[in-house]
């Protein structure tokens, strides 16, 4: 077998331009069905979590989103005088006995100081929003979402009130290894944050307004909002425009509507998660179905030119498999020698999805159907070798 | 004693109109250390003997015996190990792979055999050595002589310390000096022991072997 793989190893040398191509080509195809196992696990699980809070909250949630021009927003924004009217706003949706609200803001991220607690793992992370990024909640996120920590505690009622110079801190999971409990964090500002707990792993949040997928908090710093302390209209309005409102009534958001234009402020769209279900599964389908058609050309392209490639191979070098059979080879050998030369490639080629999705489903997944493709390519070549007489191929090669 | 014994060998090939009988009853017994010269007009079943007998195929009737061993029982696998552990073969197109130096042709046996080896490189070198060609190790076959290659292919034919080297043809492409030095070599591995059975048309060859063995038709021929 050794022996084999050195003179499949020989083999792709002297052809390396074509392996060179055929490993672009199967390398593409792989990648690209890693990407829709991808998509229909994000979509699985994002469903499967939508539906989770969904029961959980016994109603319907909604997302809101201001479709007001920019003009607009830029108009109620940079108003500071406005300030007071937001609070109002913020104050009816949050306050309203028609309804349930929750609030979860995200920042992109939380600027932390160079040389500050843990700044190693933010200097890793920065600029990464996907990986580590601020959530501000309030009390209600708290409970839809079930936060639990591992270490600490979750917020108390008192930390959603002002809590002067210091803002308690939860951290996503993954933080442990950076900071502990009590650590005192500053961020650019000099805004000082005391953690008061970690998460428990996989701890998430939704927002399919933001992204069709779960979004996992074990990256995440999660701080309170505390409306007493907010200043500036454009928090205010982050925090607006973050709230989620659980109801199955639709007067409950006509009256948020009626009352914001009341205050001459925002003009709303509210989007139902069941809807936002429905959108993410066209969406899925449509991401699947476009990723699945350059997958499949790509794929045809590459298995019609591996099999051409190795049904070529075949018969230019019938006169060499001749001699090694005379000196002790075995067909079988030189099967081996070229199902080697196939799964070299489709090798190399899984080792790209291993780094890409590391040790994961998808990528168990997308091996097992590499292999399928393997398989696919070798079928007819190996028939071909098989159903070939030793002395047929050396009264052919003579 | 026998090492090779032929016992009413057919081999046909095809079947109704395209049947070939090539051998039809052939018998033939090989002492040990003997060097035979296989004759016989072109079609009369030379080849396909020397196939069966080197494990290249397989007869459709009869019985080959090889040290005693039925053959005709022998799968794949076993058929494989004896090419490679009790044969050596030479053909008249010397049968090297281009693309490979000297070395690696000579290798191509060692790379198959079970046998443990303290060296494999001290053992081609060797044997390089011993027909002459040892400073073209490393030249691709493409670029030898035909002399160096037909050298080159016994070397390979040797390196695995075969008991029989089966020889179609040997000097078949070579000029009358190079084919003399061929059959000199392989006269020398006979008196070391070798048992050689060679097919060829050529008397001069021939006159190398203890016996000679005429074939026509599938058949041993008397005359």
């Amino acid at each position: 077998m050794r022996q084999q793989f050195n003179y499949a190893w020989e083999d792709i040398l002297s052809h390396k331009f074509k392996y060179f191509i055929l490993f672009l080509q199967i390398s593409a195809a792989v990648v690209l069905i890693s990407y829709i196992f991808v998509t229909i696990f994000n979509a699985y699980n994002f469903k499967d979590k939508l539906n989770e809070v969904m029961q959980g909250q016994g109603e319907e949630i909604y997302t809101s989103r201001d479709i007001s021009s920019s003009e607009r927003i830029n108009d109620i924004l940079l108003d500071q005088d406005n300030i007071k009217r937001l609070g109002e706003l913020y104050e009816f949706i949050k306050k309203n006995p028609s309804f349930k609200t929750y609030t979860a803001d995200m920042q992109h991220s939380m600027w932390l100081p160079e040389g500050s607690i843990g700044s190693s793992f933010a200097e890793d992370q920065k600029y990464n929003p996907d990986v580590y990024f601020l959530l501000k909640i309030d009390e209600e996120f708290q409970d839809v979402f079930k936060l639990k920590c591992v270490k600490g505690r979750i917020f108390s009622n008192e930390d959603f009130k002002d809590t002067g110079n210091e803002i308690p801190l939860l951290l996503g999971y993954d933080f442990q290894k950076y900071y502990k409990l009590d650590d005192v964090i500053y961020d650019y500002m000099e805004q000082c944050y005391r953690v008061v707990g970690f998460l428990e792993k996989s701890s998430f949040h939704l927002n399919p307004g933001w992204a069709n997928r779960v979004i996992w908090l074990d990256r995440a710093f999660v701080v309170p909002i505390q409306p007493d302390k907010i200043e500036d209209t454009i928090y205010y309005s982050s925090a607006i425009c973050s709230t989620f409102i659980i109801t199955d009534d639709t007067n409950s958001l006509q009256s948020i509507q009626e009352k914001s234009n009341e205050l001459g402020l925002y003009t709303f769209e509210f989007t139902s998660f069941t809807d936002w279900l429905q959108d993410l599964s066209k969406s899925t389908i449509y991401g699947i179905m476009v990723t699945g058609f350059i997958m499949t050309i790509i794929l045809i392209f590459a298995i019609i030119a591996f099999i051409s490639n190795l049904i070529q191979f075949i018969t230019t070098l019938t006169k060499e498999f001749a001699i090694h059979l005379l000196c002790g080879g075995r067909i079988i050998s030189i099967i081996q020698r070229i199902l080697i030369q196939v799964f070299l490639v489709i090798f190399i080629a899984d080792i790209i999805v291993l780094i890409i999705h590391k040790f994961s489903l998808v990528t168990l997944l997308t091996i097992a159907s590499s292999l399928i493709i393997g398989l696919i390519i070798i079928i007819y070549p190996v028939i071909l070798l098989s159903k070939t007489q030793i002395n047929n191929i050396l009264r052919r090669s003579q | 004693m026998s090492i090779i014994n032929i016992v009413d060998l057919y081999k046909t090939y095809g079947s109704g109109d395209s049947e070939v009988k090539a051998l039809r009853g052939l018998s033939l017994s090989v002492n040990k250390g003997e060097m035979i010269a296989v004759m016989g007009p072109s079609g009369s079943g030379k080849s396909t003997l020397l196939n069966i007998i080197g494990c290249i195929d397989k007869p459709t009737v009869g019985e080959y015996f090889l040290s005693d061993r039925l053959i005709n029982t022998f799968g794949d696998s076993e058929m494989a190990g004896l090419r490679n552990e009790i044969f050596g073969f030479v053909v008249q197109d010397f049968a090297l792979v281009e693309r490979y130096s000297v070395y690696k042709n000579v290798m191509i046996p060692l790379s198959y055999s079970k046998k443990k080896f303290k060296s494999k490189k001290d053992k081609i070198e060797k044997v390089l050595s011993r027909l002459g060609i040892l400073e073209k190790k490393k030249a691709m076959a493409l670029n030898l002589s035909m002399g160096q290659r037909q050298r080159a292919a016994i070397a390979r034919a040797i390196v695995n310390d075969p008991d029989i080297i089966l020889a179609d043809e040997p000097t078949g492409s070579l000029d009358s000096d190079t084919g003399k030095e061929v059959m000199d070599i392989l006269k020398k591995l006979n008196e070391d022991g070798k048992t050689i059975l060679i097919v060829t048309h050529d008397m001069k060859v021939a006159s190398y072997c203890h016996r000679i063995v005429r074939i026509q038709d599938g058949k041993e021929s008397k005359n």
